[in-house]
Formats: structure tokens, sequence, C-alpha cells
């Protein structure tokens, strides 16, 4: 009974829904992502059309992701199950779920197959094989670790250490917290900007934005959004950092020079993860209570569309298509 | 054996399904509910407009006070017929033309409340043969951990969170209908 019981949940953990079909594209061309946690499916979404040409089922209820250009795959941490969830983007199935324990949020990929996934209760960010699941170290930051962003050389990673009200710096060939850097209250997201001179990190309860020199680890400047800031972006030419902000429903479009608002623009409601594409042209926010993703124009400063998702969308990645 | 086997497979379904229940993790969860009344909007935003006049028209509060009227960071201080202490929510968004404002908890306290950060937005919005009120909630479950107590876990919250806002919602219609 018990090998019939897990055969079953073999199944179910291992099916596989997927709807439409993915156009051919080019290899420069980007996709948009999305992941819903309660329904546990990650949406694909061509910039082309603006429309869901894929989804891909995850087991659980996956909270975060991440997705190695290397490799084409994605990953997404299940926090109540202590798993990561691994999926091939090409092939949009699910290809193994690696057993890491504790309650993993953040989650980010190196070239070398290195993920560095944070532990929202223990406290800590671990560095897991992306293959076997190993645990190589972990590395102790200050309290409930909410997302994590490593630079491009994989020389460190930043977390935004929500109950700690800092960020950690994470030196990551030596695995040691460089700094914590005091920002506002209750860190949840953050953002490099293209020539990773400055880091956006989002203070939910602050509702302000605090702007990281990240060669000095000082504090920039500490621009004010709008209610509870969730999720934040900084355009590829770093003239603009996109938050959004929770409770009022809205996207502020800062300037990423001078820190002052520049727009804000009105989206569906309690919108959370944000992504803006390579060229600028359009950024894409998962807007939670309304299970939608709106769809910007980044010149004109309007939604553009909201396209309907699987329920409880909370992170928006834009990625190259997978080689 | 095609019986043996179905309900072995019955069995095996039931006890999935009920490993998920038990294993529900820091998903944030949402509540939304409406209610029509039969009263202009302007009278119903009349009755809810000022954040700190929750006790006016929530039945289960039984007393409450407020600082910093309609402003960003206002707060109000209010306790439970069901007691447990105090509950302190900030005021985020208010948004007057939209007859609207957006608040959470300031202060955990999940003896008088099985829910943890909720952030709520309510609303009055004009319908036909009067007004709707919509109340929407975001929030965690009191225990965030991996294995929460049951009266601290995702069905507690929803629950409570369910019967605070329709109790608020039957609160504010008894009042602009002129039965409260």
């Amino acid at each position: 009974m018990k090998a019939l019981a897990g055969l079953i949940t073999l199944v179910a953990l291992y099916a596989v829904v997927s709807v439409g079909t993915i156009a051919a594209r080019d290899s420069t061309a980007e996709t948009i992502y999305v992941l819903s946690q309660d329904d546990g499916i990650l949406s694909v979404i061509d910039p082309k059309v603006d429309e869901i040409t894929g989804k891909i089922k995850f087991p659980g209820k996956p909270a975060a992701f991440t997705i190695s250009s290397a490799t084409g795959e994605a990953f997404a941490t299940l926090p109540d199950s202590g798993e990561i969830a691994v999926v091939d983007l090409q092939s949009q199935k699910l290809v193994r779920v690696l057993k890491v324990g504790g309650q993993p949020f953040g989650i980010a990929v190196r070239a070398d197959g290195r993920l560095f996934v944070g532990d929202w209760s223990a406290n800590r960010v671990s560095i897991v094989d992306q293959t076997s699941g190993d645990i190589f170290a972990k590395i102790a930051v200050g309290r409930s670790p909410a997302h994590l962003v490593l630079t491009r050389d994989g020389s460190r990673v930043y977390v935004a250490d929500r109950e700690a009200n800092s960020v950690a710096v994470i030196d990551a060939q030596r695995f040691e917290v460089m700094k914590e850097i005091p920002v506002g209250r209750a860190p949840f997201a953050l953002a490099l900007s293209s020539d990773e001179a400055q880091l956006a990190v989002a203070n939910v309860q602050s509702a302000t934005l605090s702007v990281v020199d990240t060669s000095s680890l000082e504090i920039l400047s500490s621009p004010a959004t709008r209610a509870m800031p969730y999720g934040v972006a900084v355009t590829h030419d770093d003239a603009e950092i996109l938050v959004s902000n929770q409770q009022s429903g809205s996207i502020s479009i800062i300037d990423a020079k001078t820190h002052t608002p520049r727009a804000e623009i009105k989206v569906g409601r309690y919108p959370e993860g944000v992504a803006v594409l390579k060229n600028g042209s359009k950024a894409y926010v998962a807007n939670w209570f309304s299970a939608s993703v709106s769809v910007l124009d980044l010149k004109a400063n309007t939604e553009i569309k909201r396209i309907s998702c699987p329920e409880g969308p909370r992170m928006v990645l834009s990625a190259s298509a997978a080689p | 054996m095609p019986i043996k086997f179905r309900s072995l497979l019955a069995f095996a379904i039931l006890s999935m399904g009920a490993h998920a229940a038990l294993a529900h993790g820091p998903t944030p969860q949402k509540v939304e509910e409406k209610i029509a009344i039969s009263a202009p909007p302007a009278t119903v935003w009349q009755l809810i407009k000022d954040f700190g006049s929750i006790g006016t028209w929530h039945p289960s509060v039984a007393s409450a006070k407020s600082e910093g009227g309609n402003a960003s960071g206002a707060t109000r201080t209010f306790t439970l017929k069901s007691g447990g202490g105090e509950l302190v929510e900030s005021l985020d968004d208010y948004q007057e033309k939209d007859m609207s404002y957006g608040y959470r908890l300031a202060t955990e306290n999940d003896e008088a409340f099985p829910a943890s950060f909720y952030s709520d937005t309510i609303q009055v919005v004009p319908a036909s043969g009067g007004s709707e009120v919509v109340w929407g909630s975001r929030f965690y479950r009191a225990d965030t951990t991996n294995e929460p107590p049951e009266n601290k876990n995702d069905a507690a919250a929803i629950k409570a969170t369910e019967d605070f806002i329709k109790a608020g919602l039957a609160g504010i219609k008894a009042k602009a209908e002129g039965k409260g």
C-alpha cells in the first residue's frame, strides 16, 4: 500500500500540464516567466504577443524561482516541503526535485552549477549543487532572508533580511558575510542595476527604497515609494527603477540617477514581482490578488494589457530563450 | 481484487489530501467579501471613511481609539469582544475619490486574531440599487513555520478573516440601511 501511495504521489508530482505550443524563437528572443504560488504553475509569456503560450506545472506551492541560462532550467523553492523543484524550460517538464530541508525561499543560480538558497526560518543561505542537491556550505545571515540576488560574475550575493531590516552582503567565493547593511523596515525584494554599481532594495514596512552603492556598501539615497513596496526592477539602460506598491496597487517609476519619482502607473491588486524587457519597451507585473499580469508600456508609462494567469502570481523573470 | 485496489486507491488519495492540508506552508492567503447595500455610496462612505471609526460600525469590536486621522501612518487600536488584547493597525493608502483605503496590521497579536502580517483594502463602489462594499485581505497564518498548531494554521487564519470581514460588512449594511 505504501508503494501504491508512493507511486500515486510520484505520478502527481511529475504530472506536467502543457497548454498551447511554444512558437519557434531565435536565440536572442526574450521570454517572460511568471510563477503562481497557489496553483504551482510557471506561465510562459511571449512578449511579441503578450499572451501565455505555455504553463509548466510545479509540485506544491513554489514561492520564488531563478533561471540558469547555462542549462535552460528553472529552479523554484518549495518552502512547505523544504525542496527545490527543477524544470527544463525547453521540454516544459519537471526534471528533478532537490531535498534541501528547512523553508527555502529566495534563490539564485551561478554558472558553475551552484544554487544560493535562503532559508526563511533558519536565517541562513545554503550553497547547493544544482544537480545533486548536496549542500556545500551554510552561511548565517539576518532574520528571515527573503529574496536574494547574485552578481553576474558570481562573486557576491545580496540578501534582503526582512526581519533584521538589513541586507547581507556575501562573498560568494569565501562563503562569508562581508557586511550587514542596515536598510529600511522589512526589506523583501532587491535588484541590481545593469552596471551593478547600485542595488535597489524595497522596504515593505517603511515604504522606501534603499539605494546602495555597491563599492562603498553605503546607502546612497532612500526615496519614498507608495504603500508596501514588494517588488523592484531596474531597466537595462540603468535609467529607471520600477517598484511595485502592493497596498497602492501601482508601479512607481523612479529616476535611477536622481532617485526622484517620474510616474506612477495603476496596475492590478496587490502587485508583487516586476520584470523589464531588455530593450526597455515593456514591463510585466504579477498582480497577486487579481491573478493577472499587467503589461506596461514604459514609453507612455501606461498599462496596455492585463493577462489572466493562474492563482497567486508573485514573481516575474525575463530570460532569453533556452539554448 | 478490483474492489480492494479501488479502496486502496481511495485511501491513498485521501491520505495525500490530508497531508497536503496539514503541510500547507507560508503561502500568503486571500479573502475577499462583498455586500450589497440599499443606500447611496456617499452615505456608506460617510459611515466608514474615518479610519478610526471601526468601533462605531463593526459589531465584533469592543472598543477602539485612533491617532493621526486619515493620514498615511495613522493608527487605530482596538479590542475584540472575543478578547485577546489589542490589535494595532496602520493606514497606508487613503483614496477619498475612490472611496477606498488600505491598511495593515502594525503589531502582531495572534491571541486576539490568528493571522500575521495582514494587509486589507476596503472600498465603497456604486452599484445598481445603491452601493457595494468590497473588503479584501492578504495575510499569513499566525504560525508560519512548517508545523503550525491547529489554531494557528492557514485554515484558522482564513476562517477568522472571513468571519471578521463578514461581520464588519453586515454591520456597515445595518447602519447604512438604518437598521443598526
